[in-house]
C-alpha cells in the first residue's frame, strides 16, 4: 500500500482527519517559531525569569475571560518639553525659592484596574540648587489625591527615584506591586489611598500598582485624572523672569499600567505570555517524542524480529532479557538517574527512556514475525535459496513495518507525558523549555491555589491535543495496517 | 506449571538488576552518608566522651583518626566501588536498616529516621486510594464496554474512543491540579490538598481521599471501557459466538453467557494490571499534586529534600511491590483462564 | 519415463522434534520426541514420478521437507539424503564443500557452505499444497518468479524476464504479460498453483517435491495441474517426489508408490502392484476406504479392515507400529503375534521392486532395509 493510499485511508475517517489536520498546524507552528524567530535566544529568554519584569502584565487571565478590560495608560512625560506652572517663586535671602509644577491629565476609561502599574521616575538638577524637592501626585476623578512620591529630597545631580538600574545603562521601570512594602512609594500610594478603601486586606491585596486606579470597594475610578510632579527648590540670586527651568532641573517620568488581561492565554506569575511559552514547547515535544518512539520502535522491532528468527534457548533469553527490563518500573529509576548522576541533560533523560521502553513492541513484533514465519511463502523463499538476512529484509520486514510505525504512532504520548512528569519533580534539563516546565512554575508559584487557571491550563492542554493527535492518527492507522483489525 | 516457576524466577532477576542500577548509581552517595555517619559516631564517642575530656586536644584527634580507620575497614569503605556495589546491594536485598537523611516517620513511631518504616507507613494510603477508585473503575467499566461493544461505531462507542484517547494524553496530575481547582478553590466542594488532616483518622482520610479517587476513575474509565470493548470484539468475531447467534440466542444473552465468560480473565488483568503500573508511574505525582500521604507523595518529598537513602529504599519496594502483584495477576489470569491452565 | 538412473537416495532417515518439556520432564530428566519420520529409505530415480502416501500426520510432508533441507539439521536424527546434482552443480559443491560429496552424490545434511547449499536450492524445488499461502502478497507475480533468478545470480533484466516468460507459458498461464504484473490475490487458486510450479520451474530443476499440490483446489481443475505437472517430467525429464493422502489420484500419475504410517514406510513398490495387489494390512485398509466409483455400489456397506485411531508419535508402540490397529494380527498365528509384539519388521520383498514391512511376510524372504 503506498503512502497515498495509507493517507486517503486515514483522511475517510473522521478522527483520522481531525488528527491530520491538527498534525499539520502543530508542525507548522513549530516549523515556523523555529525558522521566523531566533529560537535559542527566545527560549533561553524564556527559561529566565527575570528577564521578563515590566514586560506583560503578571499573572493575568486571557483577554476573552475577562468581561472588562483595564486601560492602558503609556505617559512618558518630559518636564523639559513640557510648560511649567510656576507655583511660587519669591526671594528668601539670597536666594530665590520656585516650587514648580507640571501637570499632565489624561483619561481612564477601563473599566476595570489594570493588573499593575509600571513607573519610572528619573530626576537631572543642577547641583548648586539648595533643599531641592521632589513631589509626584495623581489627581484623581474623585478628588483625591494619591501622593505617589511624597515629598522627596534629592541631593545628587542624577537620580532615579523610582526605577530599576540606572547607574550605568538605561534605566527601566519597576512595576509597584513588586516593591517591598516598606518602600516610601509603596507606603505613600497606599497610605493616601487607606482613608478611602478602608479594608486593611484588600489594601494588600491590590497593592500600589493597582490602588492609584481604585476606588470605593477596589472598583476602578473612571474619569480625568491629572498627574503634576513638583519641584521646590532654592537658587541663588534673584528671583528672574526667565521662564526657562529646564536648565535648573529635569525630570522625565514614565507611567505605564498594565493590562488587567493578556493575549489569548494570559501570562504567568513573572509576567511571561503563556502562548509563548505553548509555541517555543512545540517543536521541542516533537524532538522529545520521536526520539524516543523512533528509537524504541526501532529497537523493540528489530529485538522482536531476532528473538522471532533465534532458535532454543536463544530465544528462551532474549524473551527473559526483555521480560526483565519490562519489569523495571520506569519513572522511578529515571528519577533516580536524574537526581544522581547531578546531570539534568534532556539526552541523558531520553536516552534512559529509550533504554527502559524499547520492549514495549517487542511482544508484539514477536508474535507477528513468528505468524510471519510460519507462512508457507517464508518456506518458499527458503526453498529457492534465499538467504535469511533476504527473508529478513524483503519477505517479513514490509509486513512489519507499516505496523511500526503505526505502534511509533501510538507510542508518542508516552515520552512527552514522562518528560512532563519529570519536569514537574523539577528534574528537567534547564535549557529546555518544555510544557512539563510550564506546569511545574504553575504548581511552585500556587497558581492553583491562587486562581490562576490559565497558566497550568494551557499548557496542559497544549501536551493534551499533542498527545491526542497521534494517539487519534494511531487509532486510525491500526485497522490499516494491522487489517485483520479492520472487521472489528 | 512450567511459566509460573519461570515467572516466578523473573523476580528476583529484575530485582537484582534493578538494585545494581540504583547501588552502582549511587553507591558514592552512599560512600559520603556512611562516612558522615562515621564522624558523627566518633564525635561521640571520642570528642565529647567524658572519659578522654582530659586528654589534650592533639590526642583526642589522634584516637578519631585511629577510630575513623577500624570503621572504615570495617565496614568495608575502602574496598573497590564494584566490591562496595554488591555490599550495598546485599545489604539493601536483606533488608538491613538504613536512614533517611532528612525526612522521618509520623504514624508509625513517629520520628524515626528508619528509611523502611517511612515507606512501610505510606503505602497503605497508596493501595487504599487506587484499590477502591480500581473497584469503582471497573463497576463502571465493564457495562460501558458492554454498551460500546453491542454496538460498535455507536454514539457510546465513539464517546468511549475519545474518552480513552484523552484520558492517555492527558497527564493524571494535571487533571488533578484542574480538579483542585474547580472543587477545592472556584466550588468549595471539597477541601483542599493544604487542608490538615489526620492521617490515622479514617474518616478524615475518607474525606480528603474523595477528590483523588473521583480524579482517578475518571482517568482510568475511559481507557478501560474501550479495552474491555476490544476484547469484547474480538470474542465477537469467534466461531463459537457465530454459532450462538445461529441458534437464535437473543444478543444480550450472548454477550451476558458467551461473551463475558470468555472476556473476564483479560479484563480483570489488564484492569488491576494498568492500575498497578499507574501507581509506579503517573500516580506518583498525582499523589503529590493531592498532597496525599502515599508512596508518590513521598517521592516527591524524598526528592525535593534529596533525601538519597529514601529514594533507594523507596524504588527497590515498589519495585518489590509492582512484581509481587504481576506475578500475583499472573496466576489470577491462569486460574481465571482455563485456556491456559491447560496448556 | 524413469531412468535406472538413481537421483535421490534417502537411507534410514529419522526427523525427531524434541516437545516442550514438562517441569515433571525436566526433573526425571526424560526427553520426549515427535517421532515424525522415524526410519524412512527410498530411492528416486531420474524423471520417476515417486508417490508418498498416507493419513494426514503421518509424517510424508515432514518426509519432503527433509529431503529438501527444509527442516532445521538439529532435528535430523539419524540417516542421510543422497542427492545428485548435475555435473556442474557437483563441480560447484565440490569445490567449495568437499566433505559432503560421496562419489556422484551429495549428502544435503552435510553440505555446511552456503553457496554449496544453493546448488540444491538450485536443482531441487517444491511446490506446497497452499496455492493461497505460498506466494507473498506484497509481490507481483513477475517479481516472485523473478526472486529465485536473483538470488541465483542472474543479473541481466533481459534474460531474466525472458524464463519468466517461459516458465509462466510452460504453466499455460498464457498470455504471460497478462499475469506478470497481477498480485496473488488477484489471481485464481489454480493459477497461483501455476504460478508456484511455475517458480519451481525457472531454475530448472532436476528434482521436484509436490506437496500435496492438488488438494486445496477445486476438483474441476485438478486435472489441468496435475496435466502441466506430467508434462514437465516428460519434456524436462524432472523427478517428482509427490505427496498425497489419495491414493485413486496416485495410481493414475505415479510409478512408484509408498505408504507411510506413523513415520515409516509400510509397503513400497510399483504402483499399479501397491493399489492392485496390496499385501500391508494397512495398505488394504486404505485401498478399501477408496470411495467407490460405481453408482451401484454407493449404499453398499463397505468393510474398511482397520481399528482403532492413530496413535501419537510421541508414543509409538513397541515393536510393529501398526499392530493395535491391525485385523491380520488378530488372525495371525502365535509365532507371527509374538514378532509382531517383539520386533518392528523391516522391509521384507514381496515381488519386482515391491516391499512390505509386515511379519506377515517376514518368513518368505530375507529383510531387505534398502530397496
Amino acid at each position: 500500500m503506498s503512502a497515498a493510499e495509507i493517507l486517503r485511508e486515514i483522511w475517510r475517517c473522521w478522527t483520522g482527519r481531525i488528527a491530520l489536520i491538527l498534525l499539520i498546524i502543530q508542525l507548522c507552528l513549530a516549523v515556523w517559531v523555529v525558522v521566523s524567530t531566533d529560537y535559542a535566544a527566545l527560549s533561553r529568554k524564556y527559561l529566565d525569569e527575570t528577564a521578563w519584569l515590566g514586560e506583560y502584565p503578571r499573572a493575568v487571565p486571557p483577554c476573552w475571560a475577562v468581561p472588562h478590560h483595564a486601560d492602558i495608560i503609556q505617559l512618558k512625560l518630559n518636564t523639559s518639553t513640557m510648560k511649567p506652572e510656576i507655583v511660587e517663586k519669591r526671594q528668601v535671602g539670597r536666594y530665590t525659592r520656585y516650587v514648580v509644577k507640571w501637570s499632565y491629565q489624561f483619561e481612564y476609561k477601563g473599566h476595570a484596574l489594570p493588573s499593575d502599574t509600571l513607573l519610572l521616575l528619573v530626576v537631572k538638577r543642577l547641583p548648586d540648587l539648595k533643599a531641592y524637592k521632589l513631589e509626584v501626585k495623581l489627581l484623581r476623578p474623585d478628588n483625591s489625591t494619591v501622593a505617589i512620591l511624597a515629598k522627596t529630597p534629592i541631593t545628587k545631580e542624577y537620580v532615579v527615584v523610582v526605577g530599576i538600574g540606572g547607574a550605568k545603562g538605561k534605566p527601566k521601570p519597576v512595576a509597584l506591586n513588586t516593591l517591598p512594602s516598606d518602600d516610601p512609594v509603596y507606603r505613600s500610594i497606599v497610605d493616601s489611598v487607606s482613608p478611602l478603601i478602608g479594608d486593611e486586606k484588600l489594601l494588600t491585596e491590590l497593592g500600589p500598582g493597582k490602588l492609584l486606579w481604585a476606588g470605593r470597594g477596589g472598583k476602578a475610578l473612571l474619569g480625568t485624572y491629572e498627574i503634576s510632579v513638583v519641584a521646590s527648590f532654592y537658587v541663588k540670586g534673584q528671583p528672574s523672569s526667565d521662564t526657562n527651568l529646564s536648565k535648573y532641573t529635569s525630570v522625565y517620568l514614565e507611567m505605564q499600567t498594565l493590562g488587567n488581561c493578556y493575549g489569548l492565554m494570559g501570562t504567568d506569575s513573572v509576567g511571561r505570555p503563556i502562548e509563548l511559552g505553548i509555541l517555543i514547547g512545540l517543536p521541542w515535544s516533537f524532538v522529545i517524542s520521536f526520539y524516543v518512539t523512533f528509537l524504541t520502535t526501532m529497537i523493540g522491532g528489530f529485538y522482536g524480529i531476532l528473538a522471532a528468527f533465534a532458535s532454543g534457548w536463544r530465544a528462551e533469553l532474549l524473551m527473559r532479557i526483555a521480560d526483565t527490563v519490562y519489569s523495571i518500573p520506569l519513572l522511578p529509576i529515571l528519577i533516580v538517574v536524574v537526581i544522581v548522576t547531578r546531570s539534568y541533560s534532556i539526552w541523558l533523560i531520553l536516552t534512559t527512556m529509550v533504554a527502559l521502553l524499547w520492549v514495549g513492541p517487542v511482544v508484539v513484533v514477536r508474535s507477528m514475525a513468528l505468524q510471519i514465519k510460519s507462512q508457507p511463502y517464508i518456506e518458499a523463499a527458503k526453498a529457492i535459496g534465499a538467504s535469511n538476512a533476504r527473508i529478513l529484509f524483503r519477505y517479513v520486514l514490509p509486513q512489519i513495518l507499516p505496523y511500526l510505525v503505526a505502534l511509533m504512532v501510538l507510542g508518542i504520548p508516552d515520552p512527552i507525558i514522562i518528560e512532563a512528569a519529570l519536569a514537574f519533580l523539577g528534574l528537567s534539563d534547564p535549557t529546555v523549555p518544555t510544557w512539563g516546565k510550564m506546569l511545574e512554575w504553575a504548581w511552585k508559584e500556587h497558581a492553583v491555589l491562587n486562581g490562576w487557571w490559565w497558566s497550568f491550563l494551557f499548557p496542559g492542554l497544549a501536551l493534551t491535543v499533542f498527545c491526542a493527535t497521534f494517539l487519534m492518527l494511531g487509532r486510525a492507522l491500526e485497522p490499516i495496517v494491522a487489517p485483520k483489525l479492520k472487521s472489528r | 506449571m512450567r511459566w509460573i516457576i519461570s515467572k516466578l524466577l523473573t523476580i528476583p532477576i529484575v530485582l537484582l538488576v534493578v538494585i545494581l542500577i540504583l547501588v552502582s548509581l549511587t553507591s558514592s552517595i552512599l560512600d559520603q552518608i556512611m562516612m558522615k555517619q562515621i564522624e558523627i559516631e566518633i564525635r561521640r564517642s571520642v570528642i565529647t566522651n567524658p572519659q578522654y575530656a582530659n586528654l589534650p586536644m592533639e590526642q583526642k584527634m589522634k584516637i578519631a583518626e585511629r577510630m575513623k580507620e577500624e570503621l572504615i575497614k570495617a565496614l568495608g569503605l575502602d574496598k573497590p566501588w564494584y566490591v562496595k556495589v554488591f555490599m550495598y546491594a546485599y545489604s539493601l536485598l536483606t533488608f538491613k536498616p538504613i536512614y533517611a537523611r532528612v525526612l522521618t516517620t509520623r504514624i508509625i513511631d513517629p520520628g524515626s529516621p528508619n528509611a523502611y518504616l517511612i515507606v512501610l507507613e505510606r503505602i497503605p494510603f497508596t493501595v487504599v486510594l487506587f484499590t477502591t477508585s480500581a473497584i469503582i473503575t471497573l463497576c463502571l467499566a465493564i457495562p460501558l464496554g458492554l454498551l460500546a461493544a453491542r454496538k460498535p461505531g455507536g454514539l457510546i462507542d465513539k464517546i468511549i474512543s475519545a474518552w480513552s484517547i484523552f484520558s492517555i494524553s492527558m497527564p493524571w496530575w494535571w487533571v488533578a491540579m484542574v480538579m483542585i481547582w474547580l472543587f477545592c478553590y472556584e466550588w468549595r466542594i471539597f477541601p483542599g490538598p493544604e487542608h490538615e488532616t489526620d492521617w490515622a483518622n479514617p474518616i478524615s482520610v475518607a474525606q480528603r481521599a474523595a477528590l483523588p479517587v473521583i480524579t482517578v476513575v475518571m482517568m482510568s474509565t475511559g481507557v478501560v471501557a474501550y479495552r474491555i470493548r476490544s476484547i469484547l470484539l474480538d470474542i465477537l468475531t469467534e466461531d463459537f459466538i457465530t454459532t450462538a447467534r445461529a441458534k437464535g440466542l437473543p444478543e444480550r444473552m450472548i454477550l451476558r453467557r458467551y461473551v463475558l465468560r470468555v472476556a473476564a480473565p483479560p479484563i480483570v488483568t489488564i484492569v488491576l494490571l494498568s492500575i498497578v503500573l499507574s501507581i509506579v508511574s503517573g500516580a506518583i505525582i498525582t499523589e503529590a499534586v493531592f498532597n496525599w500521604y502515599g508512596i508518590g507523595l513521598l517521592f516527591w518529598d524524598a526528592v525535593v529534600a534529596n533525601d538519597i537513602p529514601v529514594v533507594l529504599v523507596l524504588v527497590y519496594i515498589s519495585t518489590l511491590l509492582y512484581l509481587l502483584t504481576r506475578f500475583a495477576l499472573d496466576i489470577l489470569y491462569t486460574y481465571l483462564d482455563p485456556r491456559i491452565r491447560r496448556a | 519415463m524413469p531412468s535406472t538412473e538413481r537421483l535421490l537416495v534417502v537411507e534410514n532417515l529419522k526427523v525427531w522434534f524434541p516437545v516442550r518439556r514438562s517441569l515433571a520432564d525436566i526433573i526425571r530428566g526424560r526427553r520426549l520426541y515427535v517421532r515424525a519420520v522415524d526410519g524412512v529409505s527410498f530411492t528416486i530415480s531420474r524423471g520417476e514420478i515417486f508417490c508418498l502416501a498416507g493419513e494426514s500426520g503421518c509424517g510424508k510432508t515432514t518426509t519432503g521437507k527433509a529431503v529438501l533441507r527444509l527442516i532445521d539439521p538439529d532435528f535430523i536424527r539419524d540417516g542421510r539424503v543422497l542427492f545428485r546434482p548435475s555435473d556442474e552443480g557437483l563441480k560447484i559443491v565440490k569445490s567449495y564443500d568437499p566433505g559432503a560429496v560421496e562419489g556422484e552424490f551429495v549428502n544435503v545434511y552435510k553440505v555446511s557452505d552456503k553457496r554449496a547449499l544453493k546448488v540444491l536450492r538450485k536443482e531441487m524445488q517444491v511446490v506446497f499444497q497452499d496455492p493461497f499461502g505460498s506466494l507473498n502478497p506484497r509481490y507481483r507475480i513477475r517479481q516472485i518468479l523473478e526472486e529465485p533468478l536473483i538470488i541465483h545470480g542472474v543479473k541481466d533484466q533481459g534474460e531474466r524476464l525472458k524464463r519468466v516468460y517461459e516458465a509462466l507459458e510452460a504453466v499455460k498461464l498464457v498470455p504471460p504479460e497478462e499475469f506478470m504484473n497481477r498480485y496473488p490475490h488477484q489471481l485464481s487458486g489454480g493459477q497461483r498453483q501455476r504460478v508456484a510450479i511455475a517458480r519451481a520451474l525457472i531454475l530448472n530443476p532436476s528434482f521436484i517435491v509436490a506437496d500435496e499440490p492438488v488438494s486445496m483446489l477445486d476438483v474441476s481443475i485438478r486435472a489441468e495441474i496435475l496435466e502441466i505437472l506430467l508434462s514437465l517430467r516428460d519434456q524436462y525429464s524432472i523427478s517428482i517426489m509427490f505427496i498425497t493422502h489419495d491414493l485413486a489420484l496416485a495410481k493414475h500419475i505415479c510409478d512408484t508408490l509408498a505408504i507411510m504410517y506413523l513415520g515409516k514406510i509400510v509397503e513400497i513398490g510399483p504402483a499399479e502392484k501397491v493399489i492392485d495387489e496390496p499385501k500391508h494390512p494397512y495398505t488394504k485398509a486404505l485401498i478399501a476406504a477408496i470411495p467407490e466409483p460405481d453408482p451401484r455400489n454407493r449404499l453398499k456397506v463397505r468393510e474398511v479392515p482397520i481399528k482403532g485411531e492413530v496413535p501419537s508419535a510421541i508414543n509409538i508402540p513397541a515393536g510393529c507400529r501398526f499392530r493395535p490397529r491391525c485385523v491380520a494380527y488378530d488372525s495371525a498365528s502365535r509365532d507371527v503375534r509374538s514378532l509382531c509384539e517383539s520386533r518392528e519388521p523391516g522391509l521384507f520383498r514381496v515381488g519386482d521392486r515391491h516391499y512390505v514391512s509386515c511379519w506377515l511376510y517376514g518368513g518368505r524372504s530375507t529383510p531387505n532395509p534398502r530397496p
